[in-house]
Protein backbone atom coordinates (compact mmCIF):
# COMPACT_ATOMS: atom_id res chain seq x y z
CA UNK A 1 0.00 0.00 0.00
CA UNK A 2 0.98 3.68 -0.83
CA UNK A 3 2.23 6.11 2.40
CA UNK A 4 2.10 8.96 0.01
CA UNK A 5 -0.59 7.64 -2.43
CA UNK A 6 -0.30 9.59 -6.40
CA UNK A 7 -3.16 11.65 -7.31
CA UNK A 8 -3.56 12.57 -10.91
CA UNK A 9 -4.94 15.24 -11.12
CA UNK A 10 -6.56 16.01 -15.38
CA UNK A 11 -5.61 19.18 -16.84
CA UNK A 12 -8.48 19.13 -19.47
CA UNK A 13 -9.43 22.71 -18.78
CA UNK A 14 -8.21 26.36 -18.07
CA UNK A 15 -8.33 26.70 -14.22
CA UNK A 16 -6.46 26.90 -11.10
CA UNK A 17 -5.33 23.73 -10.20
CA UNK A 18 -2.49 24.96 -7.62
CA UNK A 19 -5.07 25.18 -4.64
CA UNK A 20 -6.20 21.40 -5.21
CA UNK A 21 -2.67 20.69 -6.04
CA UNK A 22 -1.53 22.58 -2.92
CA UNK A 23 -4.45 21.34 -0.42
CA UNK A 24 -3.66 17.45 -1.60
CA UNK A 25 -0.08 17.69 -1.09
CA UNK A 26 -0.91 19.54 2.44
CA UNK A 27 -2.65 16.09 3.58
CA UNK A 28 0.20 14.19 2.02
CA UNK A 29 -0.46 13.20 -1.36
CA UNK A 30 2.41 12.85 -4.07
CA UNK A 31 0.40 14.80 -7.05
CA UNK A 32 0.72 14.62 -11.40
CA UNK A 33 -1.12 17.16 -13.24
CA UNK A 34 -1.25 15.29 -16.60
CA UNK A 35 -3.68 14.02 -19.40
CA UNK A 36 -5.98 10.99 -19.57
CA UNK A 37 -3.36 8.38 -19.28
CA UNK A 38 -4.00 7.03 -15.84
CA UNK A 39 -0.80 4.86 -15.73
CA UNK A 40 0.25 4.68 -12.00
CA UNK A 41 -2.44 6.76 -10.14
CA UNK A 42 -3.67 5.61 -7.63
CA UNK A 43 -6.91 8.03 -7.20
CA UNK A 44 -7.96 10.20 -10.62
CA UNK A 45 -9.59 13.97 -9.87
CA UNK A 46 -11.25 15.77 -12.40
CA UNK A 47 -10.61 19.74 -11.32
CA UNK A 48 -13.26 22.09 -10.71
CA UNK A 49 -12.03 24.85 -11.77
CA UNK A 50 -13.30 26.01 -15.61
CA UNK A 51 -15.52 25.91 -17.50
CA UNK A 52 -17.06 22.62 -19.48
CA UNK A 53 -17.77 24.90 -23.06
CA UNK A 54 -14.12 24.97 -22.98
CA UNK A 55 -14.16 21.51 -24.15
CA UNK A 56 -14.18 19.97 -27.08
CA UNK A 57 -16.71 17.10 -28.15
CA UNK A 58 -13.66 14.49 -28.25
CA UNK A 59 -11.89 15.49 -24.63
CA UNK A 60 -15.56 15.34 -23.14
CA UNK A 61 -16.45 11.87 -24.79
CA UNK A 62 -13.37 10.91 -23.98
CA UNK A 63 -13.38 11.49 -20.10
CA UNK A 64 -16.93 9.75 -20.25
CA UNK A 65 -15.81 6.47 -21.98
CA UNK A 66 -13.34 6.40 -19.22
CA UNK A 67 -15.61 7.07 -16.46
CA UNK A 68 -17.89 4.56 -17.74
CA UNK A 69 -15.09 1.83 -18.49
CA UNK A 70 -12.99 2.23 -15.48
CA UNK A 71 -13.27 -0.21 -12.95
CA UNK A 72 -10.24 -0.04 -11.15
CA UNK A 73 -9.21 3.59 -10.06
CA UNK A 74 -11.13 5.85 -7.62
CA UNK A 75 -12.25 9.05 -9.46
CA UNK A 76 -13.13 12.15 -7.53
CA UNK A 77 -15.05 14.88 -9.54
CA UNK A 78 -15.16 17.98 -8.14
CA UNK A 79 -17.49 21.17 -9.47
CA UNK A 80 -16.94 21.13 -12.95
CA UNK A 81 -14.98 17.79 -12.44
CA UNK A 82 -18.79 16.35 -11.18
CA UNK A 83 -20.37 17.71 -13.84
CA UNK A 84 -18.00 15.70 -16.70
CA UNK A 85 -19.21 12.63 -15.43
CA UNK A 86 -23.10 13.88 -16.67
CA UNK A 87 -24.00 13.04 -20.45
CA UNK A 88 -24.55 16.81 -20.85
CA UNK A 89 -24.66 20.40 -19.96
CA UNK A 90 -26.34 23.94 -21.27
CA UNK A 91 -22.76 24.85 -20.26
CA UNK A 92 -21.20 22.42 -23.02
CA UNK A 93 -23.37 23.93 -25.93
CA UNK A 94 -25.98 21.47 -26.09
CA UNK A 95 -23.47 18.63 -27.03
CA UNK A 96 -24.26 15.38 -25.19
CA UNK A 97 -22.37 12.02 -24.69
CA UNK A 98 -23.22 8.66 -26.24
CA UNK A 99 -21.59 6.98 -22.78
CA UNK A 100 -21.85 8.57 -18.96
CA UNK A 101 -21.74 7.79 -15.44
CA UNK A 102 -25.10 9.66 -15.23
CA UNK A 103 -27.30 9.96 -18.17
CA UNK A 104 -28.93 13.30 -18.06
CA UNK A 105 -28.33 17.02 -18.84
CA UNK A 106 -27.50 19.67 -16.55
CA UNK A 107 -29.65 22.96 -16.57
CA UNK A 108 -28.98 26.66 -15.76
CA UNK A 109 -29.17 27.06 -12.05
CA UNK A 110 -31.52 29.74 -12.67
CA UNK A 111 -31.62 32.02 -16.08
CA UNK A 112 -33.99 35.18 -15.96
CA UNK A 113 -33.94 38.24 -17.86
CA UNK A 114 -31.61 39.61 -15.59
CA UNK A 115 -29.12 37.00 -16.73
CA UNK A 116 -28.04 33.70 -15.02
CA UNK A 117 -27.41 33.46 -11.62
CA UNK A 118 -24.66 31.45 -9.72
CA UNK A 119 -24.75 30.18 -6.51
CA UNK A 120 -21.36 31.62 -4.63
CA UNK A 121 -21.12 30.73 -1.07
CA UNK A 122 -20.63 28.56 2.15
CA UNK A 123 -23.72 25.86 1.98
CA UNK A 124 -24.80 22.95 3.98
CA UNK A 125 -24.75 20.00 2.90
CA UNK A 126 -26.71 16.57 4.24
CA UNK A 127 -27.16 12.99 3.34
CA UNK A 128 -29.68 11.67 1.61
CA UNK A 129 -31.04 8.78 3.82
CA UNK A 130 -33.09 5.87 2.36
CA UNK A 131 -33.62 5.99 -1.10
CA UNK A 132 -32.03 4.08 -3.80
CA UNK A 133 -29.06 4.88 -3.17
CA UNK A 134 -27.47 2.37 -0.73
CA UNK A 135 -26.43 0.01 -3.59
CA UNK A 136 -22.58 1.55 -3.85
CA UNK A 137 -21.74 0.47 -0.43
CA UNK A 138 -20.49 -3.27 -1.27
CA UNK A 139 -18.30 -2.57 -4.34
CA UNK A 140 -16.75 0.69 -4.56
CA UNK A 141 -14.05 2.66 -2.81
CA UNK A 142 -16.67 5.28 -1.78
CA UNK A 143 -18.08 3.93 1.00
CA UNK A 144 -20.51 5.80 3.63
CA UNK A 145 -17.79 7.09 6.04
CA UNK A 146 -16.95 9.66 2.95
CA UNK A 147 -20.60 10.56 3.39
CA UNK A 148 -21.05 10.73 7.05
CA UNK A 149 -17.96 12.45 7.34
CA UNK A 150 -19.15 15.45 4.72
CA UNK A 151 -22.99 15.03 6.33
CA UNK A 152 -24.05 18.48 8.19
CA UNK A 153 -20.81 20.40 7.55
CA UNK A 154 -20.42 23.80 5.84
CA UNK A 155 -18.64 23.70 2.19
CA UNK A 156 -17.95 26.60 -0.61
CA UNK A 157 -19.93 26.04 -3.60
CA UNK A 158 -19.37 28.31 -6.82
CA UNK A 159 -21.40 27.37 -10.12
CA UNK A 160 -23.94 27.89 -12.08
CA UNK A 161 -25.14 24.66 -13.57
CA UNK A 162 -26.75 21.96 -11.68
CA UNK A 163 -28.72 18.87 -10.97
CA UNK A 164 -32.00 18.88 -9.63
CA UNK A 165 -32.77 15.36 -9.33
CA UNK A 166 -32.61 14.58 -5.72
CA UNK A 167 -34.40 11.85 -6.08
CA UNK A 168 -32.13 10.02 -8.54
CA UNK A 169 -30.44 6.51 -7.88
CA UNK A 170 -26.82 8.38 -8.03
CA UNK A 171 -27.69 11.52 -5.28
CA UNK A 172 -25.97 10.69 -1.85
CA UNK A 173 -25.90 14.42 -0.45
CA UNK A 174 -27.93 17.32 -1.21
CA UNK A 175 -27.87 21.16 -0.77
CA UNK A 176 -30.46 23.85 -0.77
CA UNK A 177 -30.37 27.15 -2.46
CA UNK A 178 -32.48 29.95 -3.75
CA UNK A 179 -33.61 28.08 -6.11
CA UNK A 180 -34.57 24.90 -4.28
CA UNK A 181 -32.87 21.34 -3.40
CA UNK A 182 -29.31 20.49 -5.79
CA UNK A 183 -27.73 17.51 -6.11
CA UNK A 184 -24.35 18.04 -3.66
CA UNK A 185 -22.75 14.75 -4.12
CA UNK A 186 -23.30 11.26 -6.45
CA UNK A 187 -21.73 8.12 -6.30
CA UNK A 188 -21.67 6.03 -9.10
CA UNK A 189 -19.67 2.91 -8.89
CA UNK A 190 -16.11 4.22 -8.82
CA UNK A 191 -17.14 7.75 -9.42
CA UNK A 192 -17.81 10.22 -6.45
CA UNK A 193 -18.51 13.97 -7.86
CA UNK A 194 -18.89 16.42 -5.30
CA UNK A 195 -20.67 19.65 -6.75
CA UNK A 196 -18.76 21.82 -3.80
CA UNK A 197 -15.27 22.42 -3.94
CA UNK A 198 -13.56 20.62 -0.91
CA UNK A 199 -9.98 22.65 -1.94
CA UNK A 200 -12.12 25.82 -0.97
CA UNK A 201 -13.95 24.62 2.25
CA UNK A 202 -11.25 25.29 4.91
CA UNK A 203 -10.45 22.30 6.82
CA UNK A 204 -13.30 20.50 6.66
CA UNK A 205 -12.02 20.35 2.78
CA UNK A 206 -8.28 18.65 4.43
CA UNK A 207 -10.14 16.26 6.13
CA UNK A 208 -11.69 14.85 3.41
CA UNK A 209 -8.79 14.84 1.29
CA UNK A 210 -6.59 13.27 4.35
CA UNK A 211 -9.68 10.75 4.55
CA UNK A 212 -9.74 9.41 1.27
CA UNK A 213 -5.73 9.41 1.53
CA UNK A 214 -5.96 7.25 4.92
CA UNK A 215 -8.06 4.81 3.12
CA UNK A 216 -6.16 4.65 0.02
CA UNK A 217 -3.27 3.69 2.03
CA UNK A 218 -5.38 1.30 4.10
CA UNK B 1 -27.06 28.70 6.68
CA UNK B 2 -30.16 30.54 5.47
CA UNK B 3 -31.05 30.97 1.54
CA UNK B 4 -30.75 34.82 0.50
CA UNK B 5 -29.78 35.53 4.77
CA UNK B 6 -26.36 34.49 4.33
CA UNK B 7 -22.86 36.70 4.64
CA UNK B 8 -19.87 35.93 4.51
CA UNK B 9 -16.72 38.13 5.45
CA UNK B 10 -14.16 38.77 3.89
CA UNK B 11 -10.78 40.04 3.83
CA UNK B 12 -9.59 42.71 1.41
CA UNK B 13 -5.92 42.79 1.26
CA UNK B 14 -4.34 45.92 -0.98
CA UNK B 15 -0.83 45.10 -2.71
CA UNK B 16 1.83 47.14 -3.87
CA UNK B 17 5.15 45.20 -5.19
CA UNK B 18 5.74 43.05 -2.39
CA UNK B 19 4.21 45.62 0.08
CA UNK B 20 0.74 44.95 1.50
CA UNK B 21 -0.84 48.84 1.97
CA UNK B 22 -3.70 50.92 3.10
CA UNK B 23 -5.16 53.30 1.06
CA UNK B 24 -7.97 55.67 1.80
CA UNK B 25 -10.46 56.46 -0.85
CA UNK B 26 -8.07 54.14 -2.73
CA UNK B 27 -5.56 56.93 -2.65
CA UNK B 28 -2.75 57.60 -0.16
CA UNK B 29 -0.78 54.35 -0.45
CA UNK B 30 0.56 53.38 2.97
CA UNK B 31 2.49 50.28 3.37
CA UNK B 32 1.58 48.05 6.54
CA UNK B 33 3.99 45.68 6.26
CA UNK B 34 6.05 42.97 3.73
CA UNK B 35 3.88 40.36 2.50
CA UNK B 36 5.57 37.37 3.95
CA UNK B 37 5.33 38.87 7.31
CA UNK B 38 2.14 39.65 6.88
CA UNK B 39 1.03 36.02 6.12
CA UNK B 40 3.21 34.94 8.76
CA UNK B 41 0.71 36.67 11.06
CA UNK B 42 -2.70 36.75 9.56
CA UNK B 43 -4.73 33.71 10.60
CA UNK B 44 -6.21 34.20 6.79
CA UNK B 45 -8.72 30.85 7.09
CA UNK B 46 -10.59 32.62 9.87
CA UNK B 47 -12.07 34.33 6.88
CA UNK B 48 -14.99 33.28 4.37
CA UNK B 49 -12.91 34.99 1.28
CA UNK B 50 -9.51 36.57 0.69
CA UNK B 51 -9.81 39.62 -1.73
CA UNK B 52 -6.19 40.48 -3.28
CA UNK B 53 -6.30 43.88 -4.31
CA UNK B 54 -2.88 45.16 -6.69
CA UNK B 55 -3.75 48.69 -6.33
CA UNK B 56 -1.48 50.13 -8.62
CA UNK B 57 -0.95 47.44 -11.71
CA UNK B 58 -3.57 49.32 -14.15
CA UNK B 59 -2.39 52.09 -13.25
CA UNK B 60 1.07 51.77 -14.10
CA UNK B 61 -0.02 49.64 -16.80
CA UNK B 62 1.87 46.48 -15.66
CA UNK B 63 0.98 42.75 -14.72
CA UNK B 64 -0.17 41.68 -11.02
CA UNK B 65 2.62 40.47 -9.26
CA UNK B 66 2.54 36.38 -9.70
CA UNK B 67 4.28 35.64 -7.43
CA UNK B 68 2.53 37.77 -4.72
CA UNK B 69 -0.45 35.55 -5.68
CA UNK B 70 0.99 32.18 -5.45
CA UNK B 71 1.93 33.14 -1.64
CA UNK B 72 -1.32 34.08 -1.23
CA UNK B 73 -2.46 30.83 -2.62
CA UNK B 74 -0.25 28.89 -0.83
CA UNK B 75 -1.64 30.44 2.62
CA UNK B 76 -5.23 30.01 2.34
CA UNK B 77 -7.87 26.96 1.92
CA UNK B 78 -10.68 29.19 1.52
CA UNK B 79 -11.66 31.07 -2.00
CA UNK B 80 -8.89 33.52 -3.56
CA UNK B 81 -10.54 36.50 -5.82
CA UNK B 82 -7.57 38.89 -7.36
CA UNK B 83 -8.09 42.38 -8.93
CA UNK B 84 -5.75 44.59 -10.81
CA UNK B 85 -3.70 44.40 -13.90
CA UNK B 86 -5.79 42.07 -15.88
CA UNK B 87 -5.78 43.48 -18.92
CA UNK B 88 -5.88 40.69 -21.44
CA UNK B 89 -6.78 36.81 -21.13
CA UNK B 90 -3.04 35.81 -21.32
CA UNK B 91 -2.77 37.77 -18.12
CA UNK B 92 -5.76 36.00 -16.80
CA UNK B 93 -4.58 32.59 -17.34
CA UNK B 94 -1.32 33.43 -15.53
CA UNK B 95 -3.32 34.67 -12.68
CA UNK B 96 -5.39 31.64 -12.62
CA UNK B 97 -2.68 29.71 -12.65
CA UNK B 98 -0.63 31.22 -9.95
CA UNK B 99 -3.50 30.62 -7.47
CA UNK B 100 -6.81 32.27 -7.91
CA UNK B 101 -10.36 30.92 -8.04
CA UNK B 102 -11.81 34.18 -8.97
CA UNK B 103 -10.68 37.24 -10.89
CA UNK B 104 -11.82 40.72 -10.57
CA UNK B 105 -11.90 43.41 -13.14
CA UNK B 106 -12.12 46.85 -12.96
CA UNK B 107 -10.49 49.12 -15.38
CA UNK B 108 -11.17 46.43 -18.18
CA UNK B 109 -14.80 46.79 -18.23
CA UNK B 110 -14.36 50.41 -19.82
CA UNK B 111 -11.06 49.94 -21.86
CA UNK B 112 -11.45 46.05 -22.63
CA UNK B 113 -14.97 45.02 -22.08
CA UNK B 114 -14.84 42.14 -24.48
CA UNK B 115 -12.27 40.69 -22.02
CA UNK B 116 -14.40 39.52 -19.19
CA UNK B 117 -16.61 37.65 -21.93
CA UNK B 118 -13.45 36.01 -22.94
CA UNK B 119 -12.28 35.60 -18.65
CA UNK B 120 -16.29 34.06 -18.68
CA UNK B 121 -16.71 31.75 -20.87
CA UNK B 122 -13.19 30.37 -20.53
CA UNK B 123 -13.79 30.13 -16.71
CA UNK B 124 -17.28 30.00 -15.99
CA UNK B 125 -18.91 32.85 -15.25
CA UNK B 126 -18.90 32.21 -11.20
CA UNK B 127 -14.92 32.96 -11.65
CA UNK B 128 -15.53 36.65 -12.76
CA UNK B 129 -15.85 39.21 -10.67
CA UNK B 130 -16.65 42.63 -12.09
CA UNK B 131 -15.38 45.18 -9.94
CA UNK B 132 -17.15 48.58 -9.51
CA UNK B 133 -15.46 51.59 -7.62
CA UNK B 134 -18.23 54.11 -7.56
CA UNK B 135 -17.79 57.67 -6.73
CA UNK B 136 -20.51 60.10 -5.43
CA UNK B 137 -20.87 62.78 -7.87
CA UNK B 138 -23.46 64.71 -6.90
CA UNK B 139 -24.56 65.10 -3.45
CA UNK B 140 -28.22 65.90 -3.53
CA UNK B 141 -29.16 63.37 -6.17
CA UNK B 142 -26.04 60.88 -4.58
CA UNK B 143 -25.85 59.51 -8.31
CA UNK B 144 -22.82 56.93 -8.35
CA UNK B 145 -20.12 57.35 -11.30
CA UNK B 146 -17.96 54.11 -12.28
CA UNK B 147 -14.30 55.21 -11.71
CA UNK B 148 -11.24 53.17 -13.19
CA UNK B 149 -7.55 53.22 -13.01
CA UNK B 150 -7.50 52.79 -9.31
CA UNK B 151 -10.14 55.40 -8.91
CA UNK B 152 -7.98 57.72 -10.83
CA UNK B 153 -10.29 58.27 -13.91
CA UNK B 154 -14.13 58.84 -14.08
CA UNK B 155 -15.95 56.55 -16.53
CA UNK B 156 -19.48 57.82 -18.78
CA UNK B 157 -21.07 54.91 -16.84
CA UNK B 158 -23.51 55.45 -13.79
CA UNK B 159 -24.16 52.42 -11.80
CA UNK B 160 -26.80 51.08 -13.90
CA UNK B 161 -25.57 52.70 -17.03
CA UNK B 162 -22.42 50.18 -16.15
CA UNK B 163 -24.83 47.22 -15.27
CA UNK B 164 -26.16 47.26 -18.79
CA UNK B 165 -22.76 47.45 -20.76
CA UNK B 166 -21.71 44.22 -18.59
CA UNK B 167 -24.87 42.31 -19.54
CA UNK B 168 -23.58 42.83 -23.39
CA UNK B 169 -20.26 41.89 -22.46
CA UNK B 170 -20.35 38.72 -19.87
CA UNK B 171 -22.08 36.73 -17.84
CA UNK B 172 -20.95 36.58 -13.92
CA UNK B 173 -21.79 35.37 -10.45
CA UNK B 174 -21.64 38.53 -8.04
CA UNK B 175 -20.80 41.88 -8.65
CA UNK B 176 -17.89 43.79 -6.48
CA UNK B 177 -18.90 47.55 -5.49
CA UNK B 178 -16.74 49.59 -3.47
CA UNK B 179 -17.79 52.88 -2.25
CA UNK B 180 -14.18 55.37 -3.49
CA UNK B 181 -15.79 57.74 -0.62
CA UNK B 182 -16.47 55.55 2.62
CA UNK B 183 -12.78 53.13 1.30
CA UNK B 184 -10.29 53.40 4.05
CA UNK B 185 -12.26 55.67 6.42
CA UNK B 186 -13.53 53.79 8.71
CA UNK B 187 -17.02 55.52 8.74
CA UNK B 188 -19.09 52.81 7.58
CA UNK B 189 -20.63 51.35 4.07
CA UNK B 190 -22.39 53.53 1.90
CA UNK B 191 -25.32 51.89 1.89
CA UNK B 192 -26.61 54.15 -0.33
CA UNK B 193 -25.06 52.62 -3.35
CA UNK B 194 -27.37 49.83 -2.97
CA UNK B 195 -30.95 51.74 -3.06
CA UNK B 196 -29.61 52.07 -7.11
CA UNK B 197 -28.72 48.70 -7.50
CA UNK B 198 -31.26 46.69 -8.79
CA UNK B 199 -33.41 44.81 -6.53
CA UNK B 200 -34.46 42.05 -9.50
CA UNK B 201 -30.43 41.48 -10.27
CA UNK B 202 -29.46 37.98 -10.77
CA UNK B 203 -26.30 38.81 -9.00
CA UNK B 204 -25.51 40.03 -5.38
CA UNK B 205 -23.26 41.82 -4.14
CA UNK B 206 -19.76 41.62 -2.66
CA UNK B 207 -19.63 44.97 -0.87
CA UNK B 208 -16.85 47.12 0.20
CA UNK B 209 -15.29 50.21 1.75
CA UNK B 210 -16.02 51.73 4.71
CA UNK B 211 -16.14 49.24 7.85
CA UNK B 212 -14.18 50.75 10.55
CA UNK B 213 -15.71 49.05 13.46
CA UNK B 214 -17.33 46.02 14.59
CA UNK B 215 -20.91 47.59 15.10
CA UNK B 216 -20.97 48.95 11.27
CA UNK B 217 -22.30 45.16 10.49
CA UNK B 218 -25.21 46.01 11.64
CA UNK B 219 -27.01 47.89 8.64
CA UNK B 220 -26.61 44.58 6.65
CA UNK B 221 -28.98 42.79 8.85
CA UNK B 222 -31.84 43.96 5.88
CA UNK B 223 -29.51 43.55 2.69
CA UNK B 224 -29.89 40.19 1.17
CA UNK B 225 -28.85 41.46 -1.88
CA UNK B 226 -24.86 41.77 -0.09
CA UNK B 227 -23.31 38.40 -0.07
CA UNK B 228 -19.98 39.62 1.18
CA UNK B 229 -18.68 42.03 2.85
CA UNK B 230 -15.05 42.66 2.38
CA UNK B 231 -12.96 44.77 5.20
CA UNK B 232 -9.16 45.98 5.43
CA UNK B 233 -9.35 48.78 8.20
CA UNK B 234 -10.77 46.69 10.37
CA UNK B 235 -9.05 43.88 10.28
CA UNK B 236 -5.37 44.53 8.89
CA UNK B 237 -5.17 48.07 10.89
CA UNK B 238 -7.48 47.68 13.70
CA UNK B 239 -6.75 44.24 14.13
CA UNK B 240 -9.92 43.26 15.18
CA UNK B 241 -10.33 39.42 15.32
CA UNK B 242 -12.83 38.02 12.87
CA UNK B 243 -14.86 35.84 15.26
CA UNK B 244 -15.69 38.96 17.52
CA UNK B 245 -17.27 40.35 13.85
CA UNK B 246 -19.11 36.98 13.85
CA UNK B 247 -20.12 37.08 16.96
CA UNK B 248 -21.71 40.41 16.38
CA UNK B 249 -23.70 40.06 13.70
CA UNK B 250 -24.74 36.56 14.92
CA UNK B 251 -26.26 38.62 17.76
CA UNK B 252 -27.23 41.54 16.11
CA UNK B 253 -28.79 39.94 12.78
CA UNK B 254 -30.73 36.95 11.26
CA UNK B 255 -27.87 36.77 8.55
CA UNK B 256 -26.26 33.31 8.69
CA UNK B 257 -22.66 32.82 8.79
CA UNK B 258 -20.02 30.21 8.44
CA UNK B 259 -19.49 29.01 11.79
CA UNK B 260 -15.30 27.95 12.37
Amino acid sequence: MPTKPLAQIVDCYKGNLGKLERALVRVGFTVRVAGLDFGGADIVILPGMGSLGSLSEAEYAAVGSFLVNNTSIPVLGICAGMQLMYAGSKENNGYVNSVSPVNRVLDYLEYTNTGQKSNIGWRGIKKLTGGSCEHWEAKSFWDKEFINYLDDTTVFFSHSFCDYEILSAECVMTSETEQGSIVAAIIVENNFGVQFHPELSGFIGLEFFDLIRTKLCA
Amino acid sequence: MGLGRDLRIGLRVDIKGPRVVKCVQLEGIRPLSTVANFLQQANLDGFDEICLVDTVASLYDREPGYDVISQFASAVTVPLTVIGGINNIEVAHKVFESGADRVGCCTAIFLNADLLGQISSCYGAQALVPSLELKCINHPNREYQCTYLGGRELSKFTLMECLRHLSLHCSYGEILITSVDAEGTGKGLDMNILDKYPAESSHRVILSGGIGKISDFGVLADSPIVSSVLCSQLFNVSKVDIQSAKDFISKNSARCLRNL
